[in-house]
């Protein structure tokens, strides 16, 4: 079998390289810039189990376990750590939709711990307690460095055959008689295959809309700070829940993060606004005081692939040309997602058999109304 | 006054002489002049440690957007280069616990961090913990918060902001406040006048009087209401939403919004690549001219030049005239060598390594025909490679191409043109000598009035153009016709021959050889990770090896990996590329971002 994936990114990557390991055929992955360009680079490289739905906190959970697993195969050390995710709660109201949604992290194995404010004092000595009512920690959720997971995946790929053509741009699909019949690269003519994969994150709705397909996804501007490097002492990722501020400090040193902050929907560009720096500057340094000492040094921007439900898209809906699959709309979660989608969607691509954990993210849960239910969604 | 004339150069000894303390030793320097600058005074090379692998690190480069090393003064972290010496100033190397450090040191390379090892889960955890302990970094907890500075945000809103108070930058500033526009200026060093200060950019041949130009231009825009100059601070450069400035000086934030913008921010001396190339005591050839001219501090007794051109002679001229013995050392070989007597030089080297203890105290010369020589030198000046500074043209995502013989230029037009309303002149267009320095500041100016709204200089923009051009044809600067063919057509610039590089001088990678100080990234790392994945884009060795992600954000080290992944495999510099520059161009505290408006 030939196939296509389009979209260089973690989640192309994961898909190559799982469908090369099953044996797939020949596999081709097409990059308009170079592998990691899109959002994947841009991550704040952070993973968690805990999500609003259950489905969501399985299907994280299992992705984590394979990339764990495959860490040891890989060329690069994707540097997973689990450091926890330590959720700053306001209201007495955030605290029993932690306690409630905790009942079901703890039936599939991974459940926190509710802290009161006193607690947090204790355990977090630099953190502001002022205005919080208590706290939810995670410990199974952690951080990994994005480039390195990407690179692990590209040199794991690329040794078992699988062709990269890097700035590359895939312009169109060719669909035939109900069947995808290949890509157009750049000028060049068609080049044919039997699949064709479309990863392709936040640029996904531009080429897919050429075969007349459309769901509902859209992409999201999110901007990112960082500060200079200082000693490392912020252990877990901190989010202020009611101002959706996240805090993480990666190995280098770095304090990273990130605010809501209203930029606007849709492919744009990918400048940041002191506007949105100064909110993340005034957002740490009320929660923890001694950051005012350290300086912002860059700042960027990528994009959120919001689906409705904020949930990911994998598979295909019958109706469409055969041969053709999706793997977008992670809603910011692609990298702790995309390591078990490659699996299951390889799988699917190969054989036709639909896992049960893959089930509820087919596209075909909008027509049909079966939406996940996903309201944890930070940054 | 906006300004200080008097704070000129010569006139450093009426300083007041004060007291301060490094690492419990008593020193005495000036008042108000650099920390660094006070320090070397003193003999004081060595400042502090390097992040990851701990060696020691001193002065390269005085401009404040560097930030290579950290110093903690009365208990803040502070850059030296930046910060003022004051009376009983209190300062300490910012180092960890050294003798796990040093154990820890070589498992933090870059080298290392992709070691089969990694892979136990074990040893991993051990790891996890010695890199983010011992890896020599500012200690939040051991620095107070300085919360009583006034600092502030300021809005501003000009018709013109100028970067960069040198020739081009004043000149813009002179012309375009004479057609009563409102400009702003801003200056990062303490004084206008950039290299007329302390260095002499001439066509072979013409002199022209820097003090009487430089005076002739001060008193101009010292008379008009409608200029404003900001001395000590630093253009940060483009949010989407503000420009932005930041006075270090006076903690103070410029949000700025001006219809026009001109870059005029010079050029930057690149490190050369040789071995243990970070140690104190390598020193940027603008620097030791700074050290000459401005502050009045003898730099050594002998000194290593590395690269041979028309700015390192001028510089070994001048170091000779202090009384400083010079040798000139460069990687090709020099036929005209003798047309300079007064200097000694060796050519055709393939290797240069210096060695020390703490600081340079050796140079061991290795030619191509297995010629090796000693040399006793005490410092080492980076004379052989300056480049445009791209920072801002590259936050603008502007396209920047590499030109052989001269360097990556931000791609502009006759007209001075970087992006609708952007300008560019002098250094930062990579035009070497004053002359041009001048008309392109004028050039800018008119171009940005024009755009503007004074229709009516149309006619004095086309005949500058005409004269620049001439100039151009006059000085035989012909790759500058590349560059505006490449503004209008898009034009892709391809070297088909091979490339020398001036600056570099090792004969293969080197663990001992750095292109990144702040991350600690070395010759011998870039290589791995190039040849293991052919990863051949720059772009994609930063995210490998984490170059141009420090303090100083890829200043000193993108264009020298570039150029050094080109040397290595025979590749046109165009090919491996830049990476994407990032706003803020200088990292910004958090306790004066998070001010309200107006305070």
């Amino acid at each position: 079998m030939k196939i296509a994936v389009v979209g260089g990114g973690i989640s192309g990557l994961s898909i190559a390289y799982n469908l090369a390991l099953r044996k797939a055929g020949e596999i081709h992955v097409y990059e308009k810039n170079w592998i990691t360009y899109g959002s994947s680079t841009r991550s704040g490289s952070r993973f968690r189990v805990h999500f609003w739905s259950e489905e969501n906190s399985r299907f994280a959970m299992e992705s984590i376990k394979r990339l764990e697993k495959l860490a040891k195969k890989m060329d690069w050390n994707p540097i997973i750590n689990r450091t926890g995710y330590l959720w700053l709660l306001s209201s007495e109201q955030e605290i029993e939709i932690f306690k409630k949604s905790n009942e079901m992290w703890r039936k599939l194995g991974v459940g926190g711990v509710l802290l009161t404010t006193e607690e947090v004092r204790e355990r977090y000595p630099y953190i502001n307690v002022d205005g919080l009512a208590g706290a939810f920690f995670g410990p199974q959720d952690g951080s990994f460095h994005h480039d390195y997971v990407c690179f692990g995946y590209y040199s794991l790929a690329k040794s078992l055959g699988v062709v990269f053509h890097q700035k590359t741009e895939v312009k169109d699909i060719v669909v035939s008689g109900g069947k995808v019949e290949g890509i157009k690269v750049g000028d060049e003519g068609l080049e044919k295959f039997d699949v064709v994969v479309l990863a392709t994150g936040a640029w996904t709705n531009i080429i897919i809309e050429k075969t007349g397909i459309k769901l509902p996804v859209e992409p999201l501007k999110k901007e990112v700070c960082l500060t200079e490097p200082c000693r490392y002492f912020i252990k877990p990722l901190v989010i202020d829940l009611a101002s959706s501020a996240y805090v993480t400090q990666t190995l280098k040193g770095e304090i990273l993060g990130s605010i809501d902050y209203p930029l606007p929907q849709g492919l744009g560009d990918l400048e940041t606004e002191l506007g949105f720096v100064k909110a993340w500057a005034r957002a740490v340094a009320k929660r923890i005081p001694i950051l005012r000492n350290c300086r912002i040094m860059r700042t960027w921007a990528g994009y959120y692939m919001m689906s409705i439900d904020n949930s990911h898209i994998m598979g295909r809906d019958p109706e469409w040309p055969e041969g053709l699959y999706v793997a977008y709309g992670y809603s910011g979660h692609g990298f702790m997602m995309a390591p078990l989608v490659g699996e299951l969607l390889a799988e699917n691509i190969l054989t036709g058999r639909v896992d049960e954990l893959m089930k509820p993210f087919l596209p075909t849960r909008f027509k049909e109304d079966k939406l996940i239910p996903e309201k944890l969604v930070i940054g | 006054m906006p300004y200080d004339l008097d704070s000129s150069p010569n006139s450093s000894n009426e300083y007041r002489r004060i007291y301060f303390e490094f690492n419990k030793a008593r020193l005495e320097g000036y008042f108000s002049e650099p920390l660094v600058i006070s320090l070397y005074r003193n003999g004081v090379k060595a400042i502090g440690r390097s992040k990851k692998m701990y060696r020691w690190r001193g002065l390269y480069d005085l401009s404040p957007q560097n930030r290579t090393i950290l110093v903690k003064a009365n208990g803040v972290y502070v850059d030296p280069v930046v910060t003022p010496c004051r009376e009983n100033l209190i300062v300490h190397s910012n180092t960890s616990k050294p003798v796990l450090v040093k154990l820890f040191s070589r498992f933090l390379t870059g080298h290392f961090q992709h070691h089969k090892f990694l892979r136990n889960k074990i040893l991993w955890r051990f790891f996890v913990e010695a890199v983010s302990r011992y890896a020599n970094l500012p200690n939040l907890f051991e620095a107070t918060v300085e919360v009583n500075r006034s600092s502030r945000i300021l809005d501003l809103s000009p018709d013109i902001l100028i970067v960069g108070g040198g020739l081009a930058g004043l000149t813009a500033a002179n012309l375009s406040s004479s057609l009563g526009l409102n400009v702003i200026l801003v200056e990062e060093s303490p004084w206008l006048g950039g290299r007329l200060r302390y260095d002499t950019i001439d066509v072979p041949g013409i002199t022209i009087d820097r003090s009487e130009i430089l005076n002739g231009l001060v008193r101009n825009l010292e008379s008009r209401p409608n200029v404003k100059i900001l001395l000590k601070t630093v253009f940060a450069g483009f949010f989407k939403d503000y420009a932005i400035a930041y006075s270090e000086d006076n903690a103070t934030l410029y949000k700025i919004r001006s219809k026009a913008y001109i870059l005029a921010n010079g050029k930057i001396d690149l490190p050369c690549i040789f071995r243990n190339n970070d140690m104190p005591g390598v020193i940027s050839a603008s620097t030791i001219l700074k050290m000459l001219n401005c502050y009045d501090v003898n730099p050594g007794k002998r000194a290593l030049l590395l690269g041979y051109s028309e700015d390192s002679v001028r510089i070994g001229q001048q170091l000779k005239r202090a009384g400083v013995e010079v040798v000139i050392a460069d990687n090709s070989d020099i036929h005209d060598r003798y047309s300079n007597p007064s200097l000694e030089v060796v050519d055709n080297l393939c290797e240069v390594r210096v060695a020390g203890g703490r600081s340079v105290e050796k140079a061991e010369l290795y030619r191509r025909d297995g010629v090796r020589e000693v040399l006793d030198i005490d410092f080492v000046v980076c004379s052989a490679f300056s480049n445009p500074d791209i920072k801002f043209a590259g936050q603008l995502n502007s396209k920047i191409i590499f030109i052989k013989d001269v360097g990556f230029i931000p791609i502009h037009n006759e007209f001075m043109e970087l992006r609708d309303n952007v300008f560019i002149a002098g250094g930062a267009t990579g035009s070497p000598y004053s002359i041009l320095h001048s008309i392109e500041g004028e050039i800018s100016a008119l171009s940005s009035a024009l755009k503007i709204g004074f229709k009516n200089l149309s006619g004095l923009l086309e005949e500058k153009v005409e004269e620049y051009l001439k100039k151009l044809r006059e000085f035989n600067i012909t790759w500058k016709e590349e560059v505006f063919k490449s503004y209008k057509s898009g034009y892709q610039a391809r070297l088909d021959v091979p490339v020398s590089f001036k600056n570099i001088f090792i004969s293969k990678p080197r663990r001992d050889a750095f292109i990144c100080f702040c991350e600690d990234v070395t010759t011998e790392d870039i290589i791995r990770v190039v040849h293991l994945e052919e990863f051949k884009l720059l772009e994609l060795v930063k995210r490998g090896l984490g170059i141009c992600t420090g303090r100083c954000q890829g200043r000193l080290c993108m264009i020298n990996a570039s150029i050094y992944i080109s040397h290595l495999y025979n590749l046109d510099p165009n090919r491996i590329g830049l990476t994407r520059i990032r706003s803020p161009g200088i990292s910004l505290p958090i306790h004066v971002l998070e001010l309200g408006e107006g305070a």
